[in-house]
């Protein structure tokens, strides 16, 4: 009896733990399941076209006799690695350029606070369209151009936290005690980002693949023969007023839950890692 | 070796003055008290002397032999210790690391400071103000530090442990021939501790 109500009763911080672990699992599945879909999977079969979901096919198949859950696993790993992708390195650019402007001071620090500024006064939308025509769409195109609109909030709550820790005794001391701008940085200021970084990834992860799919969808991003949320969402438009639903619902519905999925991933990283007893 | 302040000016306001030609010195091995009221830049002067601020008007040299040293960029002969030491260690860095930052001091300090071996593997949040007061105080008596500025040091601590610092200090400055200047508001402190008392509170109106 005694054994059993310590079992069910787990704390607050366990029962985030395990949550976290759970979304974690299932992330890691979607996205490794996509990779190891084939082409061969996703064949044109003319004599199964149109199924509505059912035991067969959970998610019906499309014009053209295609299994709607391979190809939305295979849209949805797609996106999660353009989102994976994009937020790591606006990550990276937002720990160098956050650290940078305050350590350096004067014109770097004027020069990254008017950068931020330039970035957010453009909406995201129309400056990824543009980055992602630049360079040719695709892949590379999403990735750089999702990469560039999106490191601009979380340089600046890093550019805050430095600029805090730089006033501190201990890294004035540090100054007096010959230490180079570079040692201050790297021992006495990275350690106190990583909660922000680790947190900051997971939460521009869910902007990521929704700005990916928005770009795709209008025909700016990923190109038609890849299975990728936006273009299976833009191609189902045209069946929707012939009352195929399961096309656009469930590839949609999948897109939401993973990004909400993520967003509680980054929440609960936040709660863990803020807390006092972060320490061990 | 000898510390000059010389002609030592500041404000934080434009138009008025904290601190005003300000002058004295120390020498090695002497032990100076500087005391003065509540507000009349006691801290300020500190933070001047030990180089985390520069003054509007005046230096803060060292000289030997009547001779002004020119100063490099490395580790700074005059060292300051802070009233609260939990500010003065980053909170992410475990004890041993905050001790060693400059070289880990020899063991036989360590033991007159009283530290227990096993506060070495602590966070600082998991000591009390006294312990970490000692850390910062053997951090700081390096063989580099020639003068130290000790602006409230012991001031946040109850009596038994502001003696075994100050008993510390006193005997490590005199056997290592290191200038001590006492910061505080406590006159009967300076008195007792000092060789010299400086009242900051004297030449101003």
């Amino acid at each position: 009896m005694k054994r059993e109500k310590h079992f069910t009763a787990l704390g607050i911080r366990e029962k985030t733990m395990l949550s976290t672990a759970v979304f974690l699992a299932v992330f890691i599945l979607v996205m490794t399941f996509g990779i190891f879909i084939t082409e061969d999977q996703l064949m044109v079969d003319l004599e199964q076209t149109f199924i509505q979901p059912g035991s067969g096919h959970l998610f019906g198949t499309d014009w053209v006799g295609r299994d709607m859950l391979l190809r939305t696993l295979k849209g949805l790993s797609i996106s999660m690695r353009i989102g994976l992708l994009s937020s790591l390195i606006s990550a990276a650019a937002a720990a160098l350029l956050g650290i940078m402007g305050p350590v350096f001071g004067g014109i770097v620090d004027k020069a990254v606070s008017w950068l931020i500024d330039f970035v957010l006064a453009v909406p995201h939308t129309i400056i990824i369209i543009l980055i992602s025509l630049a360079c040719g769409g695709g892949f590379k195109g999403i990735v750089v151009g999702i990469t560039c609109t999106h490191w601009t909030s979380l340089t600046r709550v890093i550019r805050a936290e430095v600029l805090q820790i730089l006033n501190a005794e201990y890294t004035q001391l540090s100054r007096q005690f010959g230490k180079s701008r570079w040692y201050i940085a790297r021992e006495h200021m990275f350690p106190h980002i990583i909660p922000q970084l680790v947190v900051g990834v997971v939460l521009v992860f869910p902007h990521a693949i929704l700005h990916e799919a928005s770009i795709t969808f209008l025909g700016f991003g990923l190109p038609a023969h890849e299975p990728a949320i936006g273009v299976i969402l833009s191609e189902s438009m045209k069946y929707l007023t012939s009352g195929k639903w399961w096309l656009a619902f469930f590839p949609g519905l999948c897109l939401v839950l993973i990004s909400l999925m993520v967003d509680r991933i980054g929440k609960n990283l936040e709660k863990l890692l803020d807390s006092s007893s972060a320490h061990n | 070796m000898r510390l000059r302040a010389n002609q030592i000016t500041f404000g934080y306001k434009r138009g008025s003055t904290v601190l005003e030609d300000v002058n004295f010195t120390v020498d090695e091995g002497e032990v100076l008290g500087l005391t003065a009221p509540s507000g009349y830049g006691k801290s300020t002067l500190a933070k001047i002397l030990a180089g985390f601020v520069k003054p509007l008007q005046g230096e803060v040299c060292l000289e030997a032999d009547g001779k002004k040293l020119e100063r490099g960029k490395g580790y700074n002969p005059v060292q300051l210790i802070f009233q609260h030491p939990e500010k003065a260690v980053n909170p992410k860095w475990k004890m041993s690391r905050v001790l060693s930052e400059v070289g880990m001091p020899p063991g036989e300090l360590i033991e007159a400071a009283g530290i227990k071996k096993e506060w070495m593997s602590r966070w600082p949040a998991e000591l009390s103000g006294g312990e970490l007061q000692r850390f910062c105080v053997i951090r700081a008596l390096n063989p580099k530090t020639r003068f130290l500025i000790a602006d409230e040091m012991t001031t946040m601590l109850d009596a038994i442990t502001q003696a075994q610092i100050w008993k510390l200090v006193l005997s490590y400055a005199e056997e290592h021939q290191m200038g001590v200047v006492v910061i505080s508001h406590d006159k009967e402190l300076v008195k007792r501790l000092c060789t010299r008392v400086v009242d900051l509170a004297a030449g101003m109106p």
